[in-house]
């Protein structure tokens, strides 16, 4: 099916609605993919209704000045990523989009029931192949996918982990599928990132459409932070009360700094950098200046292999020697743990079924991406048969790199990941292309669909919890799908209702 | 045989560093054939030693030295019994392939089966076994002797040609290394027919008269081999033997940088010389003195020191 | 407090106490021209200069105007104001957290124009006017910090670093003025002297201040007492030794008195120095040798303070 001739344009609904109004709503196109403002017939879903007459009802030069109001806003509080160029580092603003894209209170109680769910079963493989490998033994999960994989770290093997708990803060990227259900894409393990434009775009959307925020009786997340600490604080339960936390991070060249800044505010603990921190004797201590303060509880930004340059890679000079005999010892708590990089592996991912299944015993609530393993003959062929249709990813990479989006690639890239899969099979997996929800943004003065994914983050450790909001990518250049913002992504506010 | 052994590593610093941290893999092991009668570790400045077990089974020791210092000196002093074990068969039955090709084995032996690190595969090794004629022989025993000796025939022994932690081609290009490097591509040759082969660190008790190559008083390296009916087996290409009653085992690994003997991180911009002495003895034999510390890896020159100033360095000049 | 976050705060105070120095002496210096005599302007510069640059590698040389573009707006210049500033701002990004927003927002927008592509055009426009409003700016944010940051132990060592550099700042300058010729406090100044001191009074933004003590009427001596020993004015040295032995009583709340004992020994007698020095004393003999003894207090107290709270050695701080 060719999607232009699906597409409804909608200028006339608009009209409609207000008649005779400048509507912003003029050059809003639906196409294949779901959309979280409009049904199918084009009329505005019940739960965005109230938006859309606001938006009608609001001129553009209003909503201009808003928009301006808003990004000045992320501007002053310096809510920048850094772009480093030829001779001088730049600070960019996170383009931020007005339009908060509302999910109903229904839609989000399914969601997060299906991420609870996900975070307990990954945390349980977690524990297994770092300590008995029944999953592997039972044939599960392949072993080599596991031992083959660049981030399962052998360091970690019988390392006991404060309430087995392995991944303590998750970012999981969820998309909308063409029939409105959400899928898992990616689950980020590691040191997801994000989370302070979760908040930053509330505080703007907030402001910006008070009355409508007010009606909506929107869902708050303005705890992330004291949840956060909660969370941080429970995992060093066993050996202190009152534990000295602190967040880690690479420093000011960092292009996340701002938010490490960020939720050591919020959280109230110290933010350190590596040479803030030393090991002695197994404890871990930071240089005061009122002398040394043991540290308990280390809430890490950095890379695994980066950490420690004793343990991991030695010309590290970001991270703390002895860290990972500190951490072995039990005197210290990373979170997340180190080598949690294992289970967001792009081929691990296709067996997070399977794994919910093996270890809860239950069905998974929430739906992946259909993944074909290029490690299997057959999925392999049926891949290169069908480059033109379909994503391709490295397993191990992360942020939009090592793929190809086989639908908007040249025939030349095609080809040169012919070769990559053809050598490399294992290293590969491929999915079906899927159009992204799209959701209103405020473009070029007026008002336009715009593909979505939706990142919540779940906090996990004495309990699982979550807080009612996520961050909402958005691929600002008209039908692109790629919502990376180190690919000129932007993001907006995530509204969900009671 | 009851061994005595003495390990002495000195760094010494052209000014002062603070805030060392180091960690060792020098406890004998005992298991197998060998038993660990005593090991003491010393450091000078004095330090807290804590250990624990690698996922491997090995010990590793660590401390740190948080004041000022301009020397770190860690003595070793082990003793160890080795028994006689019957030697291992010449060759064994063919079916071992099949074995070795079962799934338990490949499930059990997965980090010992694949290229790690320092045992990449490489266009030279292709060519030296093409060269050599070198392919899998009707068992896997057969196969390791003959590896073993070609190895042994086809490299000179010659000191500070290879790093500790060179890549297999500098050894193979040169024809010739040390215990590491005839370890590692012994390793990579091993694991490429499919055998589980992992690294051995450990000291070898010399006799340079007995057609020993390796350097006496030096730390040794070598492999072990899994061969279906006759376990793991020793194999050191350095010296065309079986690793026997002479071989004393540290610890295993991947490679060499799964277990290297000491390593270090310090605080400080200062340039290093490292020095080094081994001895090992059998116990009733009278132990040598102090006077044998060669400098292996000597300080360079003032002007070479890497230019990396702290922040704090370079603010406290622009007073 | 971290240590190294400690050392930010007070980097990017000495960093921007330094570009205010600059800047307001080389705006004076500037105007002070248009009385003088060329030969008269070059030789005052090349000494004025010398004082504020560095490194010094060779001896300072060339036309006023573009010695003071070198050390305005020159990055390839360590010592400039704009590289000063950028230091400054460095240090600030580093303890975002712990400053204000609008401190860092004040000091983000100075650092933004000084980097813009048209601050070349301005500075050739009017550079007077461009290095007041540099000043101006600064003094801005220093009254943003006073107002909107906690006056806690961050806040302490913002102060402690700004009256460090200050009073090895005019110390080093009262030097230039006092220190290579005797100076005879008797004689009756001619005018172009005249305005060389007044030019000295206006680099320390003295000039309204020592008029209400002495009037207009001006004399090396009390211009040397004034900028020295008044306890009053924020930039006598006086007043920057008290604070700075103040300071230090205020910073690293928990540190155990034997680490704080060195600096706060040094400060005190520092602070001595100039609470029972006296002027007449001082021009009688050696005032060269004075000044640069206060420098040198200034860098020893830096040292101690930096080795007892910033780079201290851990091993005597663990087996305490």
């Amino acid at each position: 099916m060719d999607p232009s001739k699906s597409a409804v344009r909608l200028t006339v609904v608009s009209n409609r609605a207000r008649p005779g109004h400048d509507a912003p709503f003029a050059a809003y196109d639906l196409g294949l993919a779901h959309d979280e403002m409009f049904g199918q017939d084009g009329l505005p879903r019940s739960h965005a209704k109230d938006l859309y007459d606001t938006l009608c009802t609001l001129p553009v030069a209003e909503l201009e000045r808003r928009q301006q109001t808003c990004e000045r806003s992320f501007l002053h509080q310096g809510i920048t990523f850094t772009v480093y160029g030829d001779e001088q580092a730049t600070e960019k603003i996170i383009p931020t989009d007005l339009l908060p894209r509302i999910v109903p209170g229904a839609e989000w109680d399914k969601l997060e029931r299906g991420l609870k769910q996900r975070i307990v079963a990954l945390n349980a493989f977690l524990k297994d192949v770092y300590n008995d490998g029944k999953i592997l033994n039972d044939g599960v999960v392949p072993r080599d996918l596991v031992y083959g994989s660049k981030h399962y770290l052998r360091q970690m093997r019988g390392v006991s982990v404060p309430l087995d708990a392995y991944v303590n803060v998750c970012g999981t990227d969820i998309i909308r599928r063409e029939d409105g259900t959400f899928v898992v894409l990616e689950d980020n393990l590691r040191v997801p990132s994000g989370v302070s434009y979760m908040l930053a775009n509330r505080e703007v959307a907030k402001r910006a459409f008070r009355d409508l925020y007010r009606g909506y009786g929107v869902r708050p997340i303005e705890h992330y932070g004291q949840e956060l600490l909660a969370t941080l604080k429970a995992l060093a339960a066993g050996f202190r009360d009152e534990p000295r936390i602190c967040l880690l991070t690479p420093g000011i060249f960092n292009s996340a700094y701002y938010e490490h800044a960020f939720l050591a505010r919020q959280m109230g603990v110290e933010l350190v950098e590596g040479r803030d921190l030393f090991v002695h004797d197994n404890v871990v201590y930071m240089r005061t200046t009122a002398g040394v303060k043991r540290v308990d509880v280390i809430y890490r930004r950095i890379d695994d292999d980066f950490i420690d340059p004793l343990a991991f890679r030695h010309d590290s000079a970001l991270g703390v020697p002895g860290l990972m005999n500190a951490y072995r010892a039990g005197n210290v708590v990373v979170a997340n743990a180190l080598g949690t990089g294992v289970a967001d592996d792009k081929a691990v991912y296709s067996y997070v079924p399977d794994i919910i299944r093996y270890y809860l015993n239950e069905e998974p609530l929430l739906d992946i991406v259909e993944t074909y393993r290029c490690r299997e003959p057959k999925a392999l062929s049926h891949a290169l048969e069908n480059l033109d249709s379909l994503v391709v990813k490295a397993v191990g990479e992360s942020g939009g790199y090592g793929m190809l989006v086989g639908p908007q690639a040249s025939a030349a890239e095609r080809e040169a990941f012919r070769a990559k899969l053809k050598s490399d099979p294992d290293n590969y997996i491929a999915q079906p292309t899927i159009q992204l929800s799209t959701a209103p943004c405020f473009v070029h003065g007026g008002v336009e669909a715009r593909h979505v994914d939706l990142r919540p983050y779940i906090l996990h450790g004495a309990d699982t919890r979550l807080v009612p909001g996520a961050l909402t990518r958005v691929a600002l250049k008209r039908g692109s799908l790629v919502v990376n913002s180190s690919q000129g992504g932007g993001s907006k506010d995530t509204w969900v209702l009671p | 045989m009851f061994y005595s052994i003495r390990h002495v590593t000195r760094y010494r610093y052209d000014a002062p560093v603070r805030e060392s941290v180091m960690q060792l893999y020098k406890q004998p092991k005992s298991d197998g054939a060998q038993r660990l009668q005593a090991f003491q570790v010393t450091t000078h400045p004095r330090a807290t030693l804590q250990a624990y077990t690698d996922y491997l089974g090995n010990a590793v020791y660590h401390f740190d030295v948080p004041g000022a210092h301009n020397e770190l000196v860690v003595e070793i002093e082990a003793a160890v019994e080795v028994h006689a074990q019957p030697a291992p068969p010449e060759w064994v039955d063919s079916s071992a392939w099949q074995v070795l090709g079962s799934s338990d084995v490949q499930a059990e032996n997965f980090d010992m089966l694949r290229p790690h690190g320092l045992t990449q595969p490489s266009e030279a090794l292709r060519d030296f076994l093409d060269e050599r004629n070198l392919i899998k022989a009707d068992d896997p025993m057969t196969s390791l002797r003959r590896l073993n000796r070609t190895i042994f025939d086809a490299f000179t022994y010659v000191q500070d040609e290879t790093e500790v932690d060179s890549p297999i081609d500098v050894a193979l290009k040169k024809r010739k290394g040390v215990c590491q490097d005839f370890a590692h591509i012994m390793l990579v040759v091993a694991r490429g027919w499919g055998i589980p082969a992992r690294y051995v660190s450990g000291y070898l008790y010399t006799k340079r008269d007995g057609g020993d190559r390796s350097a006496p008083d030096a730390t040794h390296a070598w492999i072990e081999a899994l061969v279906p009916g006759a376990g793991w087996v020793g194999f050191d290409p350095t010296n065309n033997v079986l690793a026997g009653e002479r071989h004393i085992r540290v610890a295993i690994g991947r490679d060499y940088n799964d277990v290297p003997p000491a390593r270090g991180v310090f605080k400080g911009p200062a340039n290093s010389e490292l020095a080094v002495a081994v001895t090992v003895t059998p116990a009733q034999a009278p132990r040598r003195r102090d006077d044998f510390l060669r400098v292996v890896r000597p300080m360079p020159k003032r002007a070479e020191r890497p230019a990396a100033p702290s922040v704090h360095a370079q603010q406290q000049q622009q007073q | 407090m971290l240590s190294r976050v400690a050392d930010n705060l007070y980097w990017m105070a000495r960093y921007l106490e330094r570009a205010e120095h600059s800047a307001r002496v080389l705006a004076v210096k500037l105007e002070a021209m248009l009385e003088q005599t060329p030969e008269e302007a070059t030789e005052a510069w090349v000494r004025v200069v010398a004082s504020l640059m560095w490194p010094l590698a060779q001896p300072v040389a060339g036309a006023p105007d573009a010695l003071a573009y070198r050390q305005t707006l020159d990055r390839n210049q360590p010592s400039s104001v704009f590289n000063s500033i950028r230091l400054a701002r460095d240090n600030a990004r580093q303890v975002r957290e712990l400053i204000s927003t609008e401190m860092w927002a004040q000091l983000n927008t100075l650092y933004l124009r000084m980097h813009a592509v048209d601050a070349d055009d301005e500075w050739r426009a009017q550079p007077v006017q461009f290095l007041q409003e540099v000043v101006e700016e600064l003094l801005l944010f220093a009254g943003v910090t006073d107002s909107t940051m906690r006056h806690g132990e961050g806040w302490h060592f913002i102060q402690l670093g700004r009256y460090t550099e200050r009073a090895q700042a005019v110390s080093r300058l009262l030097d230039l003025y006092f220190g290579s010729q005797p100076v005879d406090v008797t004689q009756k100044l001619s005018s172009a002297r005249y305005f060389d001191w007044l030019s000295l009074l206006k680099q320390c933004t003295a000039f309204e201040a020592y008029c209400k003590v002495y009037t207009a009427h001006i004399e090396p001596a009390k211009v040397a007492e004034f900028l020295i020993f008044d306890p009053e004015f924020p930039h006598s040295i006086r007043f920057a030794t008290d604070r700075i032995q103040e300071e230090l009583s205020h910073v690293a709340p928990g540190a155990g008195g034997a680490r704080r004992v060195q600096a706060e020994r040094l400060a005190g007698r520092l602070k001595a120095q100039l609470d029972y020095g006296q002027v007449e004393e001082l021009l009688a003999g050696d005032i060269d040798g004075f000044l640069q003894g206060i420098q040198s207090s200034c860098k020893q107290i830096h040292q101690s303070m930096y080795d007892a709270f910033i780079g201290y050695g851990v091993d005597e701080l663990l087996t305490a």
